[in-house]
């Protein structure tokens, strides 16, 4: 405990804060990443092609992810997200099939997303329930109605054609490409400059202090829960919209992406501290390295151990950077 | 050995970040005696005592223990060497029994599987220091003080020879602290030297047989008791500069009541009244127990209750934080890290937490204003920190306790609420507290302290309430001669 302020010959502090440094250091192994790519297969890793595959690839993770921040910096996880997206997903189908407009069917499924998060949301903070437990239960609840509702089946026929413009690519952008940057804006926007925001922090810094701070901790929770439910059913339909296919097991994995793509961003998973644009960062690692692997021809499976061991490099680097600069 | 000198510390320095915690300390420790080490906040007692523990390594310097260079790599190896340490927070393990835990790391194995045989050194240990505590007992039942006991008694099993307690007594009662006392002369006795850090002076005088005084991490004094005159002379050394504690009359305005309270009832508390005027400093003090903190939980609105709160003329119902907020009542909490700041957030955001409507305009929040009142605060109320970014974590007891109360007057408060508000905190940083509870209640806002420290109760507020086991005994006025003996007859279950 060292405090005393009296030695004011100090060289000036330097002016990132502790988030800035992570997020730099993790910008620097993305560029290394890439690096790497290029020397592999110089041919097609620097393609617009190449870029636009990664890209693409990430906007699950990316717009899921946004919200799961805010999760995580309450203290939170929120392992749901996976059932939400594809209970969402076969409803969207379900409800075009049914003969609702595209947009309509669209809202309505992203509003059971908000339901089932906020539910999620709501049974944590008001009943002080672990949020591991009870999003693992609302992902088996969606995953369940899925099931149901899709009869255990791929639906593929009967949807209209005009499913496919939520996803459509326009003049050679997709359209989930601008969603996920509009979508991380809002949340970059979010994150850094609202009271919600600041509360979150607050909540997942300690929610006790936060408690008898005034906070409102279970608006704060479930509102940041809702936001991921929404999110994630919007996933969902972006999935069936781009390959016009909707299943109960369509988005495999997805919550744990999103776990890592934080945490390797800099995202405490005790709740406190976290950045969206690290998230981002850390997707895009993510998914670089994914897309290495299948250009090297790595089988899906063994892709998961890469996974797990960068999830376990990514939390002893973010520690130790974390441990090193004491600001 | 000479001299029987126990521990030699020498010229031992610590740095941490550009910052010198320790500098040049050199005092020599007398096998079997007590010696205090006292000072401020940040004064480095801590900083010496890990270094001495093991805990953290030294920049430079040396220590002689028992006549050799004594270098421990963790506190494991220092305590296995003989010197054992009370945290100043116990991390007793709660769901073993007082003898599974005494033992932890000491049993006597057979391919991993405990013999039952050496369990009977604990039982003569215990026996020797509290026959009350039953080896079988679960930590859980026990009390603080018991647990202390239980602490103490496991670094006898080790054989210890130094053991070193960090403000053993902040959380025990008066009574509790007098056993502890009996337990520490009888280690004496029997040639264990203690190495006692405490900021209650009394304890000082009374324990002590040497005394060590750091301030800003230099080396003041280390005397004899014999050789010391008064408290002032220890609290001369520890701060360099003369302060006093006179109570002052605060203008109280007795025709506006703020807080009305009829009949407050709840699990703990028994038919509590009182009122509570415009620019009143009220205290209530009691013993550990009495329901202070249970007055100001439900007041603030943590605790459900029965009765009638009358805030400004307004009946509360269903109170909150929120609302008490709101209404202008901030409590400044008992816990200082677990309830009353996020310590791993930094100053700038912890500022505006119980009133984000003093940096945003709809929801969204002005950095630049948020940092302004950081600024604001830190100046105002002399907060000690590198910059406004600094996280409260690395801020001392008392900066942290300046912090909480810059979040509570960025409410605006009517009323402030301190449940101890000084606990554990240096005599400098005390009197800055008082310094500002008393210029708040200037401007009109009443205070209200909870506190089982009576100096700090008779020198700050107008009337007195006597608690003892949830029932308000009385008020004492602070305008007369207070009389502790009858006070403290009243709180121990006395009549009035």
């Amino acid at each position: 405990m060292s405090e005393q302020t009296q030695n004011t010959s100090r060289r000036p502090v330097l002016k990132f804060s502790a988030n800035g440094v992570q997020n730099l250091a993790m910008f620097g192994i993305l560029v290394l990443i890439w690096i790497i790519g290029s020397i592999l297969f110089p041919a097609i890793f620097n393609t617009w092609e190449n870029i636009r595959n990664i890209l693409v690839s990430s906007t699950s993770v990316i717009i899921t992810a946004s919200a799961i921040t805010l999760v995580l910096i309450t203290g939170n996880l929120d392992l749901s997200v996976a059932g939400v997206g594809a209970m969402s997903g076969v409803l969207f189908g379900l409800f075009t099939i049914a003969g609702l407009p595209v947009w309509l069917a669209a809202i309505a499924a992203m509003l059971c997303g908000a339901v089932s998060g906020f539910l999620n949301g709501f049974i944590i903070s008001r009943f002080k329930q672990p949020s591991f437990i009870i999003s693992l239960v609302f992902k088996y609840f969606t995953a369940g109605i899925a099931l149901i509702a899709s009869n255990g089946q791929s639906i593929a026929s009967g949807m209209p054609g005009n499913v496919k413009n939520i996803a459509l690519t326009i003049s050679g952008l997709p359209l989930p490409i601008v969603y996920a940057v509009v979508i991380s804006l809002i949340f970059l926007f979010i994150q850094n400059n609202t009271v919600f925001a600041s509360q979150a922090y607050a909540i997942g810094a300690n929610i006790k202090t936060a408690r008898f701070s005034g906070i409102n901790t279970v608006k704060v929770i479930t509102s940041v829960f809702t936001l991921s439910g929404i999110l994630a059913a919007f996933t969902g339909i972006i999935i069936v919209s781009r390959f016009s296919v909707a299943d109960c097991s369509m988005l495999p994995g997805l919550e744990t992406d999103c776990i890592i793509a934080a945490v390797l961003g800099g995202t405490d998973i005790n709740g406190g501290r976290g950045t969206v644009l690290g998230m981002i960062i850390g997707a895009l690692i993510l998914f670089t390295i994914t897309q290495i692997m299948n250009f090297l021809n790595v089988a899906i499976y063994d892709q998961n151990i890469v996974k797990g061991v960068v999830l376990i490099l990514a939390i002893l680097v973010n520690d130790t950077i974390r441990k090193k600069i004491k600001v | 050995m000479d001299n029987g000198k126990v521990l030699e510390i020498r010229n031992i320095s610590k740095h941490f970040a550009g910052v010198l915690a320790l500098n040049d300390v050199s005092f020599d420790i007398v096998k079997g005696s007590c010696h205090c080490l006292i000072g401020e906040n940040g004064a480095g007692k801590s900083t010496l005592i890990k270094i001495l523990t093991g805990a953290l390594k030294r920049s430079s310097g040396e220590v002689i223990y028992e006549g050799k260079p004594w270098d421990p790599q963790s506190t494991r190896e220092a305590m296995r060497s003989g010197i054992g340490c009370l945290f100043q927070e116990l991390n007793v393990v709660e769901q073993l029994r007082v003898e599974e835990y005494v033992c932890l790391g000491l049993e006597e194995t057979t391919f991993g599987i405990i013999r039952k045989r050496s369990n009977t050194k604990v039982f003569d240990i215990l026996a020797k220091i509290d026959k009350s505590i039953d080896p079988k007992q679960m930590i859980e039942e026990l009390s603080v003080a018991k647990r202390q006991v239980v602490e103490i008694a496991k670094a006898l099993a080790m054989d210890s020879d130094v053991i070193i307690m960090d403000e053993p007594t902040s959380p025990l009662s008066a009574e509790e602290s007098r056993h502890l006392f009996d337990v520490i002369r009888d280690l004496k006795a029997q040639g264990i030297t203690i190495i006692y850090i405490t900021h209650r002076l009394e304890e000082v005088l009374e324990l002590a047989d040497y005394v060590t005084v750091l301030r800003d991490g230099k080396h003041i004094a280390t005397k004899p008791k014999s050789e010391i005159e008064d408290r002032q002379e220890l609290i001369r050394m520890m701060i360099g500069k003369n302060i006093f504690e006179n109570y002052m009359p605060n203008t109280i305005n007795e025709n506006h009541k703020l807080i009305e309270i009829k009949g407050m009832r709840n699990r703990k508390l028994k038919n509590i009244s009182f009122d509570l005027y415009e620019g009143e400093i009220l205290g209530f003090y009691g013993l550990i127990g009495a329901g202070k903190t249970e007055i100001a939980r439900a007041i603030y609105g943590l605790d459900p209750f029965e009765g009638e709160l009358i805030l400004n003329g307004k009946k509360i119902t269903n109170a909150s934080p929120q609302k008490s907020l709101k209404g202008g009542v901030a409590l400044i909490p008992e816990e200082r890290r677990t309830q009353g700041i996020c310590t791993s957030l930094s100053i700038v955001t912890n500022m505006p937490m119980m009133n984000y409507k003093s940096v945003s305009k709809n929801g969204i929040v002005s950095n630049i204003r948020q940092r302004q009142l950081a600024k604001r605060y830190i100046e105002e109320i002399d907060v000690a920190c590198r910059n406004e970014n600094q996280t409260v974590a690395y801020l001392s007891g008392g900066n942290q306790q300046k912090v909480i109360i810059g979040k509570c007057l960025n409410v605006c408060p009517k009323v402030m609420l301190l449940d101890e508000p000084t606990r554990g905190i240096d005599v400098g940083a005390k009197q800055e507290i008082y310094n500002i509870v008393r210029k708040l209640a200037k401007t009109g806002c009443s205070t209200i302290i909870f506190s089982s420290e009576l100096a700090e109760i008779s020198c700050l507020c107008d009337r007195i309430g006597l608690l003892y086991e949830g029932e308000l005994k009385g008020f004492v006025s602070n305008q007369e001669m207070l009389d502790s003996q009858r006070i403290m007859h009243i709180v121990t279950g006395g009549t009035l």
